[in-house]
Formats: structure tokens, sequence, C-alpha cells
């Protein structure tokens, strides 16, 4: 795309503003991208973690679950996707 | 037909300009900004950005009303009680006008279009919330484009704002030198090295002024075109950025000596406080001002019983970024409409600046008003400041048909304690002298004692002519 194009207004938008603009606009969109997988992921973490907590025996401390240990500290990953798509 | 006159500092912009009819202030829209503007009301974005009230809202008039005949409409926008300077304004202040700015951008991108313009300038209280006055800052939006006008809110925002929170408040005065915005290299290379590490400042300031730099050296045969442009997801992560950025920035604490003025550092008594109010109270009263400027208003305090007393306009200036700031806060935080916080050093006030002189008014060409509080503020321009008591006198005439003077003699307190630490040069500071010098400026009009204290409140008049 031309720069010229880009050149909207009266003012002087400076070409290496313009062009830098571009290359840090990339770069939090990037950002940004990568912060909502992360967001997800914790979200999904999250929600492993309150199905394990919901399934625990009535009067049996969550924390003191083995399951729910294991799933804090994130070691049987695998094993909570397979029941999530089993379900 | 009233007689027009442009205003002198709206002159860049080629979409149009602000003439004044009356006292009266218009916009003249250019044909060449007809389809623009016609967007701007058409696609929703002007009703919604006025009922966010982060837009000043106007109304068409006759467009006979035009100041010349290349007019495509002619726009009288709500009348704006005082028009302030970036360098007057407290970081808070600064900050708002930041974000207000980038909520408007996103709203404009939303519907199209994108703003083309980013100066502190186009930014001013208006019903105790900062809202864009130049109804002409919107432009199309074309896909792939990046933001012109990311530079300029670069340096009119982002750089001092940063300066002011990570280096020091009085930054924030560099706006008096540079009236297009702290050049992002000198912003560089005043922030600490520690902003170089992160994103925010590091992109925005550090990178960005490196950019500009390398850039510069390029011959023109060498400077390189991007070969695509910018998403407008990009754009918007873009303005999320900066607004994350500008979010992270916090206002400097320092502990300064007018802070707590009226709490606990000063010679009243509360009784002695409650008086001077009365006093004051009932000089305003006697005859309500429209436009009262408060000079060393401290926290506002006496401004807001000038606001009380049914002022439309009140200006509370004082020296101290602290005070401003906090008075700025209780201003947007209660929405007290028609009073400003700014800040002002009265021996150096601010100037006339920009092109001939004539783009920002000064200090005084924003005046007369019709009154000037200047309470426990004269032994600090004559005392601290060596100002004679007639060039006071002759200055206050020049801002201000009346004034409400206090006068705060060498047994007072505030005073002993400025002369405690400089020899007595100042024969001439006594009463007599002082009523002298300003009866060849002003008619006394009333001369009260402000009971439990040693102080006398004036009320003057000034001379014709």
């Amino acid at each position: 795309m031309d720069m010229n194009l880009f050149v909207l207004g009266y003012l002087d938008a400076g070409t290496g503003s313009l062009i830098f603009q571009i290359l840090a606009a990339s770069l939090v969109s990037a950002g940004v991208v990568f912060g909502g997988v992360m967001t997800q992921l914790r979200s999904f973490f999250s929600r492993v973690v309150l199905r394990r907590r919901s399934e625990q025996p009535v009067g049996e401390s969550p924390l003191s679950s083995d399951k729910t240990v294991t799933a804090l500290h994130g070691e049987k990953t695998q094993e909570s996707v397979t029941h999530r798509k089993a379900a | 037909m009233a007689l027009a006159a442009r205003i002198p500092g709206s002159f860049r912009d080629p979409s149009g300009f602000v003439f004044s009819r009356q006292g009266v202030v218009h916009r003249q829209i250019a044909p060449s900004y007809a389809p623009q503007f016609e967007r701007l009301i058409s696609s929703g974005l002007y009703d919604e950005l006025v009922s966010d009230k982060l837009l000043l809202p106007h109304e068409e008039l006759d467009i006979r009303l035009a100041y010349s005949e290349e007019a495509y409409k002619v726009i009288r926008p709500a009348q704006l009680p005082f028009i302030s300077h970036p360098f007057e304004w407290s970081f808070s202040q600064l900050k708002d006008a930041a974000l207000t700015t980038l909520r408007i951008q996103r709203a404009a991108l939303k519907r199209g279009m994108t703003l083309k313009d980013a100066s502190t300038y186009n930014v001013q209280l208006f019903d105790a919330r900062p809202a864009l006055i130049d109804t002409l800052s919107f432009e199309f939006y074309e896909a792939g484009s990046p933001w012109v006008a990311y530079r300029q809110f670069c340096q009119h925002f982002l750089a001092p704002l940063a300066l002011m929170s990570r280096t020091d408040v009085r930054l924030g005065q560099l706006f008096r030198t540079y009236i297009d915005g702290v050049p992002l290299d000198l912003a560089s290379r005043l922030l600490p090295f520690r902003t170089r590490f992160g994103l925010g400042l590091g992109l925005h300031v550090h990178a960005h002024a490196k950019a500009q730099q390398q850039y510069s050296k390029l011959s023109s045969s060498d400077k390189a075109r991007p070969s695509r442009g910018m998403s407008v997801k990009a754009f918007q992560s873009l303005v999320t950025h900066l607004e994350q950025t500008i979010l992270g920035l916090k206002a400097p604490t320092q502990q300064t000596e007018w802070a707590d003025y009226y709490d606990a550092n000063n010679n009243y008594g509360k009784d002695g406080l409650d008086a001077k109010e009365r006093v004051v109270q009932s000089i305003l009263a006697d005859r309500p001002p429209n436009t009262v400027w408060d000079l060393g208003a401290n926290d506002g305090r006496f401004s807001r019983l000038a606001r009380a007393a049914g002022a439309r306009s009140v200006v509370a200036w004082d020296i101290d970024p602290n005070c401003v700031d906090a008075s700025y806060r209780r201003v947007i935080a209660h929405r007290e409409q028609g009073h400003f916080p700014l800040l002002l050093d009265l021996t150096n006030p601010s100037p006339a600046m920009g092109w001939a002189h004539r783009e920002r008014l000064s200090l005084a060409e924003r005046g007369p008003v019709d009154v000037v509080l200047a309470l426990g503020l004269i032994h600090h321009l004559a005392i601290s400041n060596n100002v004679p008591l007639s060039q006071v006198a002759a200055y206050f005439r020049t801002l201000t048909r009346r004034l409400v003077i206090e006068w705060v003699p060498k047994e007072d307190s505030q005073v002993r304690k400025l002369l405690a630490t400089r020899p007595d040069i100042f024969p001439d500071y006594v009463q007599a002298k002082f009523e002298a010098d300003f009866a060849n400026q002003f008619r006394i009009l009333q001369k009260v004692s402000v009971e439990g204290t040693c102080r006398t409140l004036y009320l003057m008049e000034a001379l014709p002519g």
C-alpha cells in the first residue's frame, strides 16, 4: 500500500512514526492474541479444578484431596482433557 | 450583521476555522470537509459522543452567519467559559484528557472514522468532564491505514504523562516550550533508564523515538515504504495498548507545603477561617460575579464559595501541582460544573504562545474577569518574590474589574516565617503603602478586618481607563 494513501489530514504524521506504528501495532496485536490464548488456558484449567472440586464427597476438604492437588499442579492435564471430551 | 473576527489560533486545519461574533464562538466548515462532516452526523458518531459527553455539542446556524462566502456550514458549539492550556493542567487532568481522546478514537473506528489529530489543545473541561472541542477532528478511516495522529498523541499525551509520573511532575511545563508536544527523543532521554524495559513506555516512547531518529538519518531515496498497512484489529490493539500504558501511569505523590494548608499548616484557627469565609461570602453575595479567578486557590475552598455565590465559572489557580490535582479530582468526582482548578505561577504567568504570539492566549488576554480573589497571596508576591506593591496592583488591574484582596501584615505568622531566613528589606510593606498603591489602580469599596486574625479584606473596583 502506498504511504501517500495514509496521509489523511493536515498533520505531518512523520513517516518514521507511521512505519514504527505498524510494527508496534503488530507486536501488541500478537501480545493480545497471546494474552487471549493464555486467558483461555487459565480459564480451562480453572474449570477443570472447579469440576473436580464439585465431584468431591461432602465433608472432604478439597485441598486434602490428592486428585485436586494434582489438578492444581497440572499433572493430570491430559486426563482432564480426555474426561472433558468424553463428557 | 454584527462584525465577526477570526480567532487567531485557528488556522492550521483547512477543514474549517473558529470565529467570534459578538463574543459568541462559531465554527465555519469548509466545503472540502462536507463529506466527513456528513458522515460524522449520519453515522451516529456525533450523537454517541455527545450523549457520552465526549464531544462538545453544537447547533447548526443559518449559512448567512458565515464568516466568509466559501462556507459549507456554520455551527455554534456549546460555549466554553474558559480555555486552559495543557501546561496549566494537573497530572490527572492530562491523563483524563488522554483517555478521553483514546475513547473517542475507539468509538470513531467502530463507525468507520478516525481522529486526524490528537492535540491536548482540542480537549477542554466541559460539564466537569474532559471533552473534545474540535468537531472537525474526524476523518474517514481507510482500511489498512495507520493512525495519522499516533505521533501527535505520543508527544501531546503519553510522553508528558510519563515524564510527570516517572521523572518529575514539573516536567508538564515542557508544554510551554514545545507547543506541539514533547519531542520523543527528549522524553526518552529524560525518563529513567528502567522505563526502557516496560512494554508500554519502552515501545511508544523509547523505541518510537529511536525509530524516528533512524528514519530521519536515511536519505529520501533510501526511505523504505511499508509494503502493507495495518488491520483494523491491529489499530484497535494499538489504541488499547496506549490506553493500558496510560492507565499504568500513576500520579506522582510529593508532599508539598501547601497540600494541607487549610487543615493544619496555616495561622488561622477555625474561627478565623470561618470569619474570613463569612466576609468573602457577603462581599460576593452583594453583587454576584459571573466569572471569578481565585489566585492562590489552594484546595479551592474559596473558589467553591464563589461558585455557591452564583459565579458561572471559577478558575482556581495555584502553584502547587498536588493541590491542583486534588482539587481537580474532587471536581470530577462531584461533577462540580464551572470549576476549573489550574496550575499557575503568578510571578511567571502563562505567556502568549505560538505563531506570532497569537495561537494561545496569555493569562491576561483570557481576562478580564468580574472578580479576582487574592486571599493570602500578597505576601508571597511582595516578600517571597520582591514584586513591588505598585506593580502587583497594576497587574491585577489588567486581570479583573473587581478585586477581593487580603492584606497580610508583617505581624502575621506566615510573613514572620517568610522573613525568618532573610533580612527585612521591605520597609514599604505596610498597610498604608498597600492602600496608596492600590488606590492608584482601584477604588476601595470595602475594608473589613478578619476576626481572630491581624489580616484585612478589601473589596476594590478597577478604575476606568
